[in-house]
């Protein structure tokens, strides 16, 4: 008995340290090559001499802004749908199509996402390569995701809350604005921020929408072309020059994107632990 | 004495099930009226006809006629929402909103453009029985209350709004005997001004609160008629068994 039960616990652990192993190797190699390079100059300045030199602010400053103007288009769309989904959609064909539409659409490879912002935004609607094509097509992409998070809010929170309120003769979108969407907010930020963790990585959706190889500052126009820090990154890595002389600047960054994202995802994770239990 | 609720030849169905079987049910104006029966007999759904809770599950349909005061509830043109002002209802299991106790009451009052908010908010403590207990934490959140106040205190929201009529489900079921023996006593105040239907499973109490008294059996009305009647001479034999604890 207590070889088995050991056997079990080996069979479960060994992977997980493995995959732990990985991690904490792939963060000290980053560590470790990309931390001599950091400092207060290399977040706050602009490359110099062919991104040979200096810092990465407009790429930082890219991404953050890409990825805010990609939520401000997409949450309130998003949120709109989670509560049709939760609240009003009845159990019917139309339903099934639409939640199967969504399911797919968030299994698509960001690639094609790319592709459809190159074609739609940036071609059909002629916005031109820019902040707006890509947050556009970014958005896209976090819609689905952030319908699902929306919908598993909303149903986090028990049904009696809405049961009570509609049997005071409260209307009910009023019952979902007043007593369901202030108890869904946990859950709902932390699904906001997991997708801001994710979406601040993602390089295919951008590449064809917008993102420049090397601006020598930033601009605040969505009109204009950006750098962002997953592309910067593989442009050090496979497209430079000079690219032994950039590597220890394509660790550094890669360093500050992990941060961000490893960030995001923190604060998603205590938003979840503050969802409340009621019983 | 006046009829406040009637059903007429009314059944219900949850997609294929049946789970009313042609009702015909007067019920007095003023009066604490208990419906009772064994687990799963419809007693619950009876009850949620008389505000339309059903309405909120998918694939319901109705048949026959259900008044309120020579009103048609089922008809097309009835406001959902003024009816349900008009009915209020407390649920088996106590479920303030997590706001404060004020907020709980004051929620309905401002959707129901009440004016004097503050002064309804503690009649309705006051008129709850509640009003002692919680006034100097008022502010604080219902969910710290006992499983007894925040019954309470879902009986202060439902009357805060000036209902005519109380729904009460089960709504004992959760509590402690002290806590039951509040809760009945209030009931017992509330019939003063509220038509009172409660739902039960426990005979004993609607032997105690219950002026009339109807007793369901798989989906079908029974018997109906004044408490200590069905109490000491009940006429069906199915009644009679209910009473004596053959069913569940």
């Amino acid at each position: 008995m207590k070889l088995k039960s050991s056997f079990y616990f080996y069979l479960s652990a060994i992977p997980l340290f493995i995959f732990l192993f990985t991690i904490i190797f792939i963060t000290f190699y980053l560590i470790i090559n990309g931390y001599p390079v950091l400092s207060f100059r290399f977040l706050f300045s602009n490359p110099e001499e062919q991104m040979t030199k200096g810092g990465i602010f407009p790429v930082i400053f890219g991404s953050f802004y890409l990825t805010i103007l990609a939520f401000i288009f997409s949450i309130i769309p998003s949120i709109l749908s989670g509560i049709y989904f939760a609240y009003y959609a009845k159990n019917n064909i139309l339903t099934f199509i639409l939640r199967t539409l969504i399911k797919t659409l968030s299994g698509l490879p960001s690639i094609v996402f790319g592709l459809f912002g190159l074609a739609f935004f940036v071609r059909t609607l002629n916005i031109g390569l820019s902040f707006l094509a890509s947050s556009l097509t970014l958005s896209i992409l976090s819609i689905p995701y952030l319908i699902t998070a929306t919908e598993e809010g909303l149903l986090s929170v028990p049904h009696t809350f809405y049961e009570a309120a509609i049997a005071l003769g409260v209307p009910k979108w009023t019952a979902i604005r007043k007593i369901i969407l202030p108890e869904a907010k946990p859950l709902l930020l932390s699904g906001i921020f997991l997708a801001f963790a994710r979406l601040i990585g993602e390089v295919a959706p951008i590449l064809f929408t917008g993102v420049a190889f090397y601006l020598k500052t930033i601009s605040l126009s969505p009109f204009d072309r950006f750098m962002a820090l997953p592309y910067h990154i593989y442009i050090l890595a496979t497209q430079h020059e000079k690219i032994l002389k950039v590597r220890t600047i394509a660790f550094a960054s890669s360093l500050v994107l992990l941060f961000f994202a490893l960030l995001f995802g923190v604060i998603a994770y205590i938003l979840r632990m503050k969802i409340k239990k009621y019983y | 004495m006046k009829i406040k609720i009637k059903f007429e030849n009314f059944s219900l169905w949850f997609g294929n099930n049946q789970i009313l079987k042609n009702i015909n049910l007067e019920i007095p104006e003023k009066n604490v009226t208990a419906i009772m029966g064994p687990s799963g007999c419809g007693k619950t759904t009876l009850l949620r006809a008389i505000n339309r809770m059903n309405d909120l599950i998918p694939d319901t349909k109705v048949c026959g006629k259900v008044f309120i005061d020579n009103e048609n509830i089922y008809d097309a043109n009835v406001n959902l929402l003024t009816l349900r002002k008009k009915v209020g209802m407390v649920f088996q299991k106590p479920n303030p909103f997590p706001k404060s106790i004020y907020e709980n009451i004051a929620f309905g009052l401002k959707v129901h453009k009440f004016k004097n908010i503050k002064e309804r908010v503690t009649k309705a403590l006051i008129d709850a029985n509640l009003y002692d207990e919680v006034k100097d934490n008022l502010y604080r959140s219902a969910l710290n209350l006992s499983g007894g106040q925040q019954q309470r205190l879902c009986i202060a929201r439902a009357i805060a709004i000036e209902p005519e009529i109380i729904l009460l489900d089960e709504p004992a079921s959760a509590l402690d005997p002290i806590a039951t023996a509040k809760l009945e006593e209030l009931i017992h105040k509330l019939k003063k001004e509220y038509t009172i239907v409660i739902v039960t499973h426990n005979m004993q109490q609607a032997a105690r609160v219950s002026d009339y008294c109807a007793f369901m059996y798989l989906g079908e009305l029974v018997e109906f008629g004044k408490t200590e009647d069905i109490f000491v001479r009940p006429k069906d034999k199915r009644t009679e068994d209910f009473l004596l604890g053959k069913y569940g």
